[in-house]
C-alpha cells in the first residue's frame, strides 16, 4: 500500500468521522431546538423515471448540505445516489453512489478557507479557474485547499493549492498558486498572480507549466473597465511540447443615463493560453469560441436599452480568428462573425410578453486550402407570453414560440425549424398544470458531386403533460408524462439542461 | 462506504425535511462583490435597515428571472420607503459576469446586486436551481422562499412583504425597529458575535 493511498484513506476517515458527529450534533440540536447555532442548509433532487421504449426505469438522487456550525464553521459534501447509473445517451446499466464533493469551509471577517474540493476563480479565469456547471458539462474542481486573507480594509490575498484527475488520464494534475486583489481607493481595483501546474502529456509523461498575470479596473456608475494579462511559460497542451503563451481579456462599459442605454466593448487576445485550470470570457453573444477559447482573438461590441419601461432592445456584433495551429502536416484556420438582436416588450393590460430576435453567424474553418466552412441564421419569431387571471388566485397561461435556424456547410445545407406551446392553469403559485406541444422539423440536403442532390427530412413532436405542487415554497413536487425534446427546458418557472426523453418522470426538489 | 452513504443521506434528507418545523431557517452571512468591485457582508444590508430582504438568485440566460426582476423592481419601488431592500445575487460564472453589469443598467434597475461567480453563497444556502427567492427579516430569519418565477408569485410575495410591515415594520403606529427586529441582545452583543460599540440611537 502506497504512502499516498494511506493518506487518502486516513482523510477520508477523518472527513467520514467529522460528517457523522457533526450530522449526530445537529440532529440533537434541532430535535432540543437550539436555535441558529447549528445550521443545515441544502438541497435535494429526486427523480423517478421510467422510459416507455423497454419499460426501463432509474432513480437519480442527488444530495447537496452544508452545516453551518455558527457563523464560522461549515461542512460541506454532494452525494449522488444513482440506481441504476443514470446515462442521459445510453442504457442505464449500473448502480452510482458517492459523495462527489465534500469540503470543510472556516470564514470570520478575516479568513476564508475551503479545504476540500473548492471552486474558485482569480480574475476572469485567465490564471486560475476551478469551477462546477453540470449543466453546461463544465467540471474542474480542484480538491485541496483555498485560503483567502483580508488585508485591512484595502484586499485580500488568495492562497490555493491542490490536486484534480482529468477524465482519461492516469495521474493527477496538481495545482498552485497565490494572488492578491486590492482596492487601494474607491472605484479603482487591482490583481495580481502567479500559478504552477504540474500535469500529464499525451504520452504519461509528468509536465509543467507556470502562470503570472495581473490586472486591474475601474468602476464609476457611467463607465468602467477591466482588464487582465497572463504569460504562460512551459508545457503547451494543445501543442503537446513546450511552447510560451499569453493572453489578455479587455472589458469596457458606458451607461449613459439617456433612455438606459448600456453600451459594452469586449476584447480579447489568446495566444497559446490554454491550460487545464484557465477558462478566459469566450467574447461572443452565443458563447461560441474556436479552440476551447485559448488560442484566438477577437472582439464583441454590444449595446442595450430601455427607452421607455415596458420595451427593451438589445443587439451586438462579434468577430473571431484564431491563431494558425499545425497539427502534423495541415494547418488550421478559423473564424467566426456573429451578431444579433433582441426585443422585448411587456404589455401590463392584458398581461402579455412580446419578444423575438434574429442571430446571424459564419464560422469557417479552413484546412490546407480544402474547404471548410459554415454560415447559419437563426431567426426567432416573436415569442408571446400571456397570462389571465380568470378568478381570484387563479390563473391560465399560455406561450408561444417559434424559431427556423438555417446551416449552410460545405456540401450540406440544413434547416430547422422549432415551434413550441405551452398552456396551463395555476392556483397562486401553489400549484398547477402544464400541456406542452413541441415540434421540430430538419431538413438535410446533401450535395454529392454536381448537379446530384439528396435531401434527408426529419420531423419529431412531442407532447409533455405536467402538474406540479408546492409546499412551504421549498419542496416542490412535479409529476410530468410524455416526451420531452431536450436541451435548455423551462418548465415550473425553472430553466434547467434536460435531456431528451419519452416517458413518466416523477421529481422532488427540495431546498433546506 | 456504500452503507455510509445511505445513513449519510436518510439522516441529512430526514433532517432536511422536518429542519422547518423544528427551527426557522437562517441564512448565514456571506460576502460577495457587488457592480463596482467592493466587497458587501449580506449582514451588513441587513442591519442598515428594519428590512424585510428580498434576495434572489439569478443570472443573465435565465429567462424566468428576467421576468422576476420587473416584479422586483415594481415592488422596490412601492415599497422602498417603508425599508424593503431588494439583493440580487448573480451566480454567473467569470464567462458571462461581463453581462450582468450591461443588463442592469440596461434596464434601469436601482436594487442592489452581488456577484457569486464562485457559486460558493448558492452552495452554502442551498438553492438548486434560479430563480430562487427568498424573504428575510433584519436578523436573516427566512420568512418565505420560492424556487422558480411564474407570474403571480410576485403576488404571494408581496402579500409576505405587507404583512411583515403592517406587524411591525417602519410604518406601523407603535412599533420601532428595535421592539420588532432587534439584533442588539441585552448584554449589548449582536447575534453576529461581535458586540456593537456605536452610540444608541434617539429612540431608545
Amino acid at each position: 500500500m502506497t504512502r499516498k493511498s494511506i493518506k487518502e484513506i486516513i482523510l477520508r476517515r477523518i472527513i467520514q468521522t467529522a460528517v457523522i458527529l457533526t450530522l449526530a450534533t445537529a440532529g440533537a440540536a434541532a430535535a432540543y431546538d437550539v436555535g441558529g447555532d447549528v445550521n443545515l442548509t441544502g438541497s435535494n433532487e429526486a427523480y423517478y423515471l421510467r422510459q416507455d421504449e423497454g419499460h426501463k426505469y432509474w432513480t437519480w438522487d442527488e444530495l447537496r448540505a452544508e452545516l453551518g456550525i455558527g457563523q464560522r464553521f461549515g461542512i460541506g459534501f454532494v452525494a449522488e445516489f444513482n440506481q441504476p447509473k443514470r446515462d442521459s445517451f445510453g442504457d442505464p446499466d449500473e448502480y452510482f453512489n458517492d459523495i462527489t464533493r465534500k469540503y470543510f469551509r472556516y470564514r470570520d471577517k478575516v479568513f476564508n478557507a475551503y479545504v476540500g474540493d473548492y471552486q474558485k476563480t482569480i480574475g476572469r479565469g485567465l490564471l486560475f479557474r476551478s469551477y462546477e456547471n453540470e449543466e453546461l458539462d463544465e467540471d474542474n474542481i480542484v480538491e485541496g485547499a483555498v485560503v483567502d486573507g483580508k488585508v485591512f480594509d484595502l484586499g485580500e490575498i488568495t492562497g490555493f493549492f491542490g490536486e484534480n484527475r482529468r477524465e482519461g488520464y492516469d495521474y493527477d494534475d496538481r495545482v498552485r498558486g497565490l494572488a492578491a486583489d486590492f482596492q487601494p481607493i474607491r472605484y479603482f481595483s487591482a490583481m495580481g498572480g502567479v500559478a504552477h501546474c504540474e500535469m500529464e502529456d499525451a504520452s504519461g509523461n509528468r509536465v509543467s507549466t507556470d502562470l503570472l498575470g495581473f490586472g486591474g479596473g475601474f468602476y464609476w456608475d457611467y463607465a468602467d473597465f477591466y482588464a487582465e494579462y497572463v504569460d504562460r511559460a512551459g508545457w503547451d497542451v494543445t501543442a503537446n511540447r513546450n511552447r510560451d503563451g499569453r493572453g489578455y481579456y479587455l472589458n469596457g462599459n458606458v451607461y449613459l443615463p439617456w433612455r438606459n442605454v448600456a453600451v459594452g466593448v469586449q476584447y480579447k487576445d489568446y495566444d497559446h493560453l490554454f491550460y487545464p485550470y484557465s477558462s478566459p470570457p469566450t467574447v461572443t453573444h452565443s458563447g461560441r469560441s474556436i479552440n476551447e477559447g485559448a488560442n484566438e482573438k477577437g472582439y464583441m461590441v454590444s449595446v442595450s436599452t430601455r427607452p421607455v419601461r415596458p420595451f427593451k432592445a438589445e443587439g451586438g456584433y462579434a468577430a473571431l480568428e484564431s491563431r494558425p495551429v499545425t497539427i502534423g502536416n495541415f494547418r488550421d484556420e478559423r473564424a467566426i462573425t456573429e451578431y444579433y438582436f433582441l426585443a422585448r416588450y411587456d404589455f401590463p393590460k392584458p398581461d402579455l410578453i412580446v419578444e423575438g430576435g434574429y442571430t446571424y453567424w459564419d464560422e469557417h474553418n479552413r484546412l490546407v486550402g480544402q474547404g471548410g466552412t459554415e454560415t447559419g441564421e437563426l431567426r426567432k419569431w416573436p415569442t408571446v407570453k400571456a397570462t389571465y387571471d380568470f378568478a381570484e388566485d387563479f390563473s391560465v397561461f399560455g406561450e408561444f414560440e417559434y424559431e427556423i435556424k438555417t446551416t449552410y456547410r460545405t456540401g450540406a445545407d440544413e434547416d430547422t425549424t422549432y415551434r413550441r406551446i405551452d398552456s396551463g392553469v395555476s392556483y397562486r403559485s401553489l400549484t398547477g398544470f402544464t400541456l406542452r406541444y413541441e415540434d421540430s422539423s430538419r431538413l438535410e440536403r446533401e450535395y454529392w458531386g454536381d448537379p446530384l442532390l439528396d435531401q434527408f427530412r426529419d420531423v419529431d413532436r412531442w407532447i409533455w403533460y405536467e402538474a406540479y405542487l408546492n409546499v412551504l415554497g421549498s419542496h416542490t413536487l412535479t409529476v410530468g408524462y410524455g416526451g420531452q425534446r431536450g436541451g435548455l427546458v423551462c418548465s415550473g418557472g425553472v430553466c434547467r439542461q434536460e435531456a431528451p426523453f419519452k416517458g413518466f418522470r416523477i421529481t422532488l426538489t427540495s431546498s433546506f | 462506504m456504500r452503507s455510509f452513504i445511505k445513513l449519510a443521506v436518510a439522516v441529512v434528507v430526514l433532517i432536511g425535511l422536518a429542519a422547518p418545523s423544528f427551527a426557522g431557517k437562517v441564512i448565514p452571512d456571506f460576502e460577495l462583490d457587488d457592480l463596482n468591485g467592493e466587497s458587501v457582508s449580506f449582514y451588513d444590508i441587513l442591519e442598515s435597515g428594519p428590512g424585510p430582504t428580498v434576495l434572489s438568485f439569478w443570472y443573465v440566460a435565465c429567462e424566468p428571472c428576467k421576468d422576476e426582476h420587473v416584479e422586483l423592481q415594481n415592488l422596490m419601488d412601492e415599497y422602498e420607503d417603508d425599508g424593503l431592500v431588494v439583493v440580487a445575487v448573480s451566480v454567473d460564472s467569470s464567462k458571462t459576469v461581463s453581462g450582468v453589469k450591461p443588463y442592469i443598467r440596461g434596464n434601469g434597475y436601482t436594487f442592489t446586486v452581488l456577484l457569486d461567480t464562485d457559486g460558493n453563497a448558492k452552495q452554502t444556502l442551498g438553492v438548486p436551481y434560479e430563480p430562487y427567492t427568498f424573504l428575510v427579516d433584519c436578523e436573516g430569519n427566512v420568512i418565505h422562499e420560492k424556487l422558480g418565477y411564474r407570474k403571480g408569485d410576485e403576488k404571494v410575495l408581496e402579500e409576505a412583504i405587507v404583512e411583515y410591515i403592517e406587524s411591525g415594520g417602519v410604518g406601523a403606529e407603535e412599533s420601532t425597529f428595535e421592539g420588532y427586529c432587534e439584533p442588539v441582545t441585552e448584554e449589548g452583543e449582536t447575534r453576529y458575535s461581535e458586540p456593537i460599540t456605536e452610540e444608541p440611537s434617539e429612540s431608545e
